[in-house]
């Protein structure tokens, strides 16, 4: 079991070596996901209906109601595409484009970018 | 998306990859199993996530991590229990005895006989009579026992040399 405690500690100064780098380093976009993935990855949640998978790039809880409405104002499209418009330490707008249309996304900074939906 | 980052990303989760690995045992590429082999999909598949950004670095490594410490305690149960060892790594089974073949033993192995003719090949053996016993073992490697006849002449074989030649 001793193999088991050497792979928590590379776990551990993983998460130390991500944390020094986000929190000393203000790294923004390297170790940890950057805002255009992860608005990416909502849309693409979003579209496909997985409200549990996209609830989790959401930075407040919504209903699943309200990523319904959000479904229906997407449509339906196979390409996703998003794009830094601005971006600070603490915040970022990413718009995404969509076969027939595009989204803009606020983002917001909490150890790792997460979407603040109006 | 910016190159740099792309190497950094990759750098770190080959670095990490490579110290759990190495931390999880030196079992080598032939002494896999197909749930070896399995395990190394998965973390594969894990990488791919990791590099392009689609997850952050931080969940790669406790991904990896429950996979490999799930794995070592695995093996360590396998270790000291025979019967978690049989379900985790299955049986060595004899799939041919004294020159023909075990027809069951074939079948639960999802082999046929041109499988296991292309098995033994390997093993430089065209005639099935030079097997004494040929096994599948658990990491689906064939092993050969031939016949004593089939077998290559050893010190042990000289008397009976020194009977045949005058």
């Amino acid at each position: 079991m001793k193999r088991l405690l050497w792979v928590a500690i590379a776990m551990a100064v993983l998460f130390g070596v991500c944390a020094l780098a986000v929190e000393t380093f203000d790294d923004r976009e390297t170790l940890v996901s950057p805002p255009d993935a992860v608005a990416e990855g909502f849309t693409r949640e979003v579209l496909t209906k997985r409200w549990d998978r996209a609830s989790e790039y959401l930075a407040e809880p919504v209903s699943t109601e309200r990523l319904r409405e959000l479904h229906a104002a997407l449509g339906e499209s196979d390409e996703v595409e998003a794009e830094i418009v601005s971006r600070t330490d603490e915040q970022a707008l990413v718009n995404v484009r969509l076969q027939d249309t595009s989204v803009s996304y606020s983002l917001e900074f909490e150890q790792e970018w997460k979407i603040v939906l109006q | 998306m910016d190159l740099g980052r792309i190497a950094v990303r990759a750098l770190v989760a080959y670095i990490y990859l490579l110290v759990t690995t190495r931390a999880s045992g030196k079992r080598v590429i032939q002494q896999a199993t197909p749930f070896d082999f399995l395990v190394a999909l998965i973390l594969g598949d894990l990488i791919d996530d990791c590099i392009w950004a689609e997850v952050s670095v931080a969940k790669f490594g406790a991904a990896v991590t429950s996979i490999v410490a799930c794995d070592l305690v695995v093996k360590f149960a396998a270790m000291h229990s025979q019967l978690v060892y049989r379900i985790v790594n299955g049986q060595s089974r004899v799939v041919m005895k004294d020159g023909v073949e075990e027809g069951n033993a074939l079948r639960h192995e999802q082999l046929n006989e041109g499988d296991l003719a292309h098995l033994l090949r390997h093993h430089g053996i065209d005639d099935w009579k030079q097997v004494r016993t040929a096994l599948l073992e658990e990491h689906a490697e064939l092993s050969v026992v031939r016949t004593h006849e089939a077998q290559a002449a050893t010190k042990e074989d000289l008397p009976r040399v020194k009977e045949l030649v005058p």
